[in-house]
């Protein structure tokens, strides 16, 4: 459908091929990638609901990943979002070279250049006390998904225990002060369990995130963040490294943001505890604990509902 | 579900026919006309919905017209002398259906589309409507967001006040936005809605009751790096005693349930003292750090606000963007008049502002004090004809009096076009100060329309051994769909003088003007 | 001019999505504006906006301002949506309305005799005939001409929305003729409408003569009777009465839509009432032909459905403010329609003539103008607003199953509400389109959509065709300033 739509624009066969502009919305962090000097990027992975791209060989500091989404996809910090109708693993095939900047900027591939026409941000993190009724509502939650689980017969494997074992340690060690004993404990699981984002990275980014939004002092958490997202450079796929280092800086979906804020109070638990969980097959369960072990330790039991603003 | 028909009258060198039951918007009307005017054999041409604004419009172009309703398309053809009428009209018929059957991007149209706003919203919710119908119409479709639980913006102008405050009083009662009516810029979370421009997140949120303001402060604040996260469009009304700033006070309670928003700028021409009080004292009371900038002889600048704004988030003011033309010319030459040709009301305003200082008052359609002379724009004749005799004058060519039968000059340059030319041929005008709006709705290239005509005017000058200065207010920003940086490059080119600030624009025109370097 | 500043309510939820920069924004009005937002990767759903007619700017205005409207059109359609409708009697005419020799219901908005179409003239023939005011047609001609009996009494004509009820096509009816009776069992409120007479020369279609008397004698002595005391049988046993709303529901499923197409909905009724019937003792052969008589008679269940439907309408009736349209009926010269907020005042306009398929060698020149109270059921919210339901109908109107998916969407753009009981199976047992509003017809010039039957131009032709037609615009213009004349000052 995509290219459907761009080759109708397109006035001539392969002979005459000229590049057709692709509106997106650009991730505003990004934007002196995106307008800098020109770069070389592959294609890593590419699907219906997303593509990453790899800028530079697609690992390190220097070398960044992009994401391009489809219309109505859950948008990491770092996607390109398409307009309808618009497929990224049509646009941008697996494998594929392409280029990110130059004099047009945007991304370009053979025939079609990505064109950022809006700049978007994910939504700002929010800050607060976790509330311990939302605490035990997500802890409520993440329970009963688990019986059920093991009901139907699909007790979490091994790996998935382990790396979701981390988080309160971790968690412990972030409340004690002890940035050491914590990018320990995160640093163990990075890499471990299925998919493309392993379990035991997800623990860490809800980790870190809850951390972040629940005002672990810097000096105790930036060398964790730090510790982590240098360690996951080496220790998993660049992918989840990329996702993990946005984690790490305290950026991620609108999705988990509600949650956050779900867990802070300042939204009602459903649905958002229900989007975080539907998220991937672990995933969302793997970030909810992350943020849980963390939420625990930081908690405030001075307001205890949830209750609707009154401005 | 009525056919269209069709009524045709006219003498034989002339062809004029009224069809019922169709309609198009008068953008589209606009640009249907100038396609079937460049048919071969086509001497002249309007394609217009019969309002009685249009129908003056066709009988000055002399048209003789048969009864026409207010919903009837008239489609009205001058021939060339010795062409064919039939085969012309013929021709002329088939570009116009071509033109009207066209629509550009697009990609949603689905086989039967809704015909009012709450039967698309009752198809598929969205969170806002931008609603542009002819001002007499526009209340319905508000109306109908606001009930289905969406926030709305409305371009159209001509609504009435009761029914702005009508439909402010529903938004409120129901927690959503109402901007406008006569609201042409918003952006929120990114999304340009109106005219807008391309501005990266910031910690800032705009409340604007002026939409050129509105874009200029956001291109400055893009230009320093600060971002821009929301700019909530109020409709050029509301800050007025009528209204009563229902939609600013609104817009306030909005931004200060927003988590990303550390402070709120109120951009405004002039506006009634009473209402920015009760604006002050409600931002204190939500705990929202509120910069007013309304514009005024005696107030601050756009882009001093802009300065101020920086200074309060720690952020370093830069040097405003500028760029000189390729062939600069040294001195500064005797003085002259200044001729100011605006397409945005509010940038007109701050330049007459910024330049009385050195020039004094100055002629203008929207003079800034009551006791400045005012320029006849009745029509484009009679501004012609009002600037051939005036002192120092700047115009706002987006002024009503003057869009009548065309669109904004944000979209259409021609009527600009013509005065540029008309300032290049009089021997006192020495400086000329444009505004170029960027963004997305506005013009696709507008430094390629004017450049050959900013060109043609200084040689003209030349030829006649005087010399003619050109200064540009480029308001855009690095990731508008023109592209800043390109269109400043053209416009250099074409021996501009250019601007980022429209205060820095306004001083070096009156500068050149006055004839001090 | 500035009202009482209201108190604010909490920021709502759509906000919040639309300062995340909204993924899909509505547009109505210049594509230009349209085309930005598609620029920037925003979906727009674009309004194919078009102006309401001239002139009704200022009723429209005045009565989109009006605070009533919004809460008053909630409420009205809320009480059609929720009135019942149970079988719970058939009787005479004059017992039932007290009808007077010499006074006649018709069907549609008021009417005189001078402006009667052929089939409604040749139906009051046949009335004159069986009522045995006249024995030839002249006479009966001259008497109703002159709108008095031999004997000094009156002849006189009058809707029969007037008198709570409804009759299909010509919908004539006198003291003599028998009627169902329907109930809400919530209010004990009743409305009625005649028997079903059948195909052929009928008097619905304006047939006279004997053929016709004779069978409404045998409707009277034999059909009605035995009706009754199966109906009242029915009703007093601990099954209760049979519930018209229930089978209406039912039929949507079978393929129905309860105006043109009844075949279900007759079957279903016959189930319920064969028992009844047989347990009354009467002579079998007479039962037989009752049986075989609503059993050859694919409409016979019509009416029942628009006694059913009458009865919700006016359930919906005198809400002041309301923009509902509770009724909508033809008398085959002129098209009339009754809103909720103004009361018994018709707005009517010239009826048009269908447009459809026609039998044997019938064509558009035999067909008169549209006829018959039956567009109740639009106004109910089933018959052409539920085409969808009823594919097979688009054989007999014209059209195919497209066009029938098409009509039912579109009409959820005219109305107030999906109805909670009757459902469209294709469209996702979506409740059908129910309650007509006047404003969105004149802002949008999206017409009801009527499923329905077409007369002979010809007294006693019978149908000629079935096909599909639209109210004239005008019944809803003038309804509209009829509106705004009633929007309080202060509003």
């Amino acid at each position: 459908m995509a290219t459907a739509a761009a080759t109708a624009a397109a006035p001539a066969g392969p002979d005459q091929r000229r590049v057709v502009a692709v509106p997106v919305a650009g991730p505003a962090h990004l934007a002196g990638l995106l307008r800098g000097p020109q770069r070389p990027a592959t294609v890593l992975v590419s699907g219906r609901g997303a593509a990453y791209l790899g800028v530079g060989g697609g690992r390190g500091q220097d070398a960044p990943l992009l994401a391009v989404v489809a219309a109505g996809a859950v948008p990491v910090p770092c996607a390109l979002v398409l307009p309808a109708g618009y497929d990224p693993c049509e646009l941008l095939p697996a494998g594929g070279d392409v280029t990110v900047g130059g004099v047009a900027g945007g991304v370009t591939s053979s025939g079609t250049r990505l064109a950022v026409r809006r700049w978007w941000s994910s939504p700002p993190l929010p800050h607060g006390r976790a509330r311990p009724s939302a605490v035990a509502a997500l802890t409520g939650l993440l329970d009963r998904l688990d019986a059920a689980g093991r009901a139907a017969g699909a007790a979490p494997a091994p790996d998935v225990v382990t790396a979701r074992a981390a988080a309160g340690p971790a968690a412990a060690a972030l409340a004690d002060g002890d940035p050491a004993k914590a990018v320990a404990a995160l640093v163990a699981v990075l890499g471990l369990g299925p998919g493309a984002t392993p379990s035991g990275d997800d623990v860490t980014a809800g980790v870190l995130l809850a951390a972040r939004a629940t005002d672990v002092p810097p000096a105790v958490l930036d060398p964790v963040a730090a510790a982590v997202t240098s360690a996951a450079a080496g220790a998993t796929g660049a992918v989840s490294a990329a996702l993990l280092a946005d984690a790490a800086a305290g950026r991620c979906a609108a999705v988990v943001t509600d949650a956050v804020a779900a867990l802070l109070g300042l939204r009602p638990p459903e649905p958002a505890f229900g989007d975080l969980v539907a998220l991937g097959h672990t995933s969302g369960a793997d970030l909810a604990t992350g943020l849980l072990a963390v939420a625990r330790t930081q908690h405030d039991d001075r307001h205890d509902t949830w209750m609707e603003p009154t401005t | 579900m009525s056919e269209p028909t069709t009524r045709t009258a006219g003498a034989s060198s002339e062809h004029v026919e009224v069809r019922h039951g169709v309609y198009h918007d008068s953008v589209t009307l606009l640009a249907a006309s100038r396609e079937v005017a460049g048919v071969e054999g086509v001497a002249a041409a309007q394609v217009a919905m019969g309002t009685p604004l249009n129908l003056d419009v066709l009988a000055s172009m002399g048209f003789a017209l048969p009864p026409v309703a207010t919903d009837d398309l008239v489609v009205a053809l001058r021939f060339e002398p010795g062409a064919d009428p039939e085969a012309t009209r013929e021709t002329a018929a088939a570009a116009l259906t071509a033109a009207l059957s066209r629509r550009s991007g697009g990609g949603n149209v689905t086989v039967d589309p809704a015909r009012t706003t709450a039967a698309a919203l009752r198809r598929t919710p969205a969170p806002v409507a931008l609603v542009s119908v002819p001002g007499s119409h526009a209340s319905a479709e508000a109306l109908d967001a606001l009930r289905a639980g969406s926030s709305v913006m409305v371009f159209s102008d001509n609504v009435p006040v009761a029914d702005e405050v009508m439909l402010k009083h529903e938004a409120t009662q129901r927690g959503l936005l109402m901007m406008g009516p006569d609201c042409g810029t918003a952006v929120v979370g990114g999304v340009g809605l109106g005219f807008a421009n391309v501005t990266r997140p910031g910690p800032v949120s705009l409340v604007a009751a002026s939409g050129t303001g509105a874009q200029h402060l956001m291109t400055l604040l893009d230009a320093a790096d600060v971002g821009v996260r929301h700019c909530l469009g109020l409709g050029g009304r509301d800050l007025s005693a009528d209204v009563g700033g229902l939609g600013a006070e609104q817009a306030l309670r909005v931004l200060a349930a927003d988590e990303g928003t550390e402070l709120v700028v109120l951009v405004s021409k002039p506006a009634d003292a009473g209402v920015l009080d009760r604006l002050r004292a409600l931002a204190d009371s939500l705990g929202t750090t509120l910069e007013t900038a309304a514009l005024g002889a005696d107030e601050p600048d756009l882009t001093q606000a802009a300065e101020r704004v920086c200074e309060r988030l720690g952020v370093a003011v830069p040097a405003w963007p500028a760029w000189s033309p390729d062939d600069e010319r040294p001195g500064a030459g005797s003085p002259g008049l200044l001729r100011g040709l605006f397409s945005g009301g509010t940038l007109c305003d701050e330049a007459m502002a910024v330049a009385a200082r050195t020039l004094g008052p100055l002629a203008s359609n929207i003079p800034l004090e009551a006791s400045w002379p005012r320029l006849d724009a009745s029509g484009p004749t009679a501004l012609a004809a009002a600037l051939a005799g005036a002192g120092h004058a700047m115009v706002d060519l987006g002024d009503d009096t003057l869009t009548a039968g065309r669109a904004h000059p944000m979209i259409d340059p021609s009527l600009r076009l013509e005065a540029v030319a008309a300032a290049g041929a009089d021997p006192r005008v020495r400086v000329l100060l444009l505004d170029v709006v960027l963004g997305h709705a506005s013009h696709a290239d507008p430094a390629a329309e004017h450049a050959p005509a900013l060109t043609a005017a200084a040689q003209a000058a030349a030829a006649d051994g005087r010399r003619l200065d050109v200064v540009v207010s480029l308001t855009g920003t690095r990731d508008d769909p023109q592209g800043r940086d390109a269109q400043a490059a053209a416009l250099t080119a074409a021996g501009a003088h250019v601007h980022l600030s429209n205060a820095e624009a306004a001083r070096h025109a009156a500068t050149l003007a006055g004839g001090t370097p | 001019m500035n009202r009482q500043t209201p108190s604010p309510a909490p920021v709502a939820a759509s906000v919040a999505d639309l300062l995340a920069g909204p993924s899909r924004v509505v547009t109505a009005g210049v594509d230009l504006l349209a085309d930005a937002l598609d620029a920037q990767a925003v979906a727009t759903d674009r309004v194919d906006w078009r102006p309401p007619p001239s002139g009704s700017e200022t009723a429209l205005r005045a009565v989109l301002a009006d605070s009533r409207r919004e809460q008053a059109n909630a409420e009205a359609v809320a009480r059609v949506t929720s009135s019942g409708a149970v079988l719970v009697d058939v009787r005479p005419a004059t017992d039932v309305l007290g009808l007077a020799p010499g006074e006649f219901l018709h069907a549609g908005p008021p009417l005189m005799w001078e402006n009667a179409s052929g089939p409604m003239r040749g139906a009051l023939v046949g009335a004159m005939f069986y009522e045995g005011l006249a024995a030839d047609e002249p006479g009966a001609t001259a008497r109703l001409a002159r709108g008095a009996l031999d004997g000094g009494g009156a002849v006189s004509l009058s809707p029969c929305h007037s008198r709570g009820g409804v009759g299909p096509m010509a919908g004539v009816v006198s003291p003599s003729m028998w009627v169902f009776e329907v109930e809400d069992p919530g209010s004990g409120r009743r409305s009625w409408c005649s028997l079903n007479e059948g195909l052929g020369k009928v008097l619905r279609y304006g047939a006279f003569g004997d053929e016709v008397s004779g069978r409404l004698r045998w409707m009277a002595e034999v059909l009605g009777p035995l009706l009754q005391q199966a109906v009242r049988r029915r009703a007093a046993s601990d099954a209760g009465p049979v519930d018209v709303r229930q089978v209406v529901a039912q039929m949507l499923q079978m393929g129905d839509e309860g105006h043109n197409r009844n075949r279900a909905g007759t079957m279903m009724l016959v189930r319920e009432l064969v028992p009844e019937l047989l347990e009354l003792g009467a002579d079998p052969r007479q039962v037989a032909d009752v049986v075989r008589f609503c059993n050859g008679n694919d409409h016979f269940f019509l009416n029942h459905v628009m006694p059913a439907c009458k009865l919700a309408l006016d359930a919906g009736r005198d809400v002041p403010g309301s923009s509902l349209v509770v009724a909508m009926a033809r008398n085959g010269t002129e098209f009339g329609i009754q809103v909720s907020g103004t009361g018994d005042e018709w707005f009517t306009g010239p009826a048009d003539v269908p447009d459809g398929l026609y039998l044997g060698d019938f064509g558009p020149d035999d067909a008169n103008p549209d006829i018959g109270d039956s567009a109740i059921t639009e106004t109910a919210g089933i018959g052409g607003f539920a085409m969808a339901a009823a594919p097979a109908i688009t054989a007999f109107v014209g059209g195919d199953s497209d066009l029938a998916l098409a009509t039912t969407r579109r009409m959820y753009d005219i109305t107030l509400a999906e109805h909670p009981v009757f459902q469209v199976p294709i469209l996702g047992f979506r409740g059908t389109p129910t309650g007509i509003d006047v404003v969105p017809v004149v802002r949008t010039g999206v017409l009801p959509q009527i499923n329905t039957g077409i007369a002979g131009r010809v007294a006693g032709t019978g149908q000629v065709g079935a096909g599909l037609v639209n109210p004239p615009a005008g019944c809803f213009t003038e309804a509209l300033e009829a509106l705004a004349a009633r929007v309080p000052p202060s509003s």
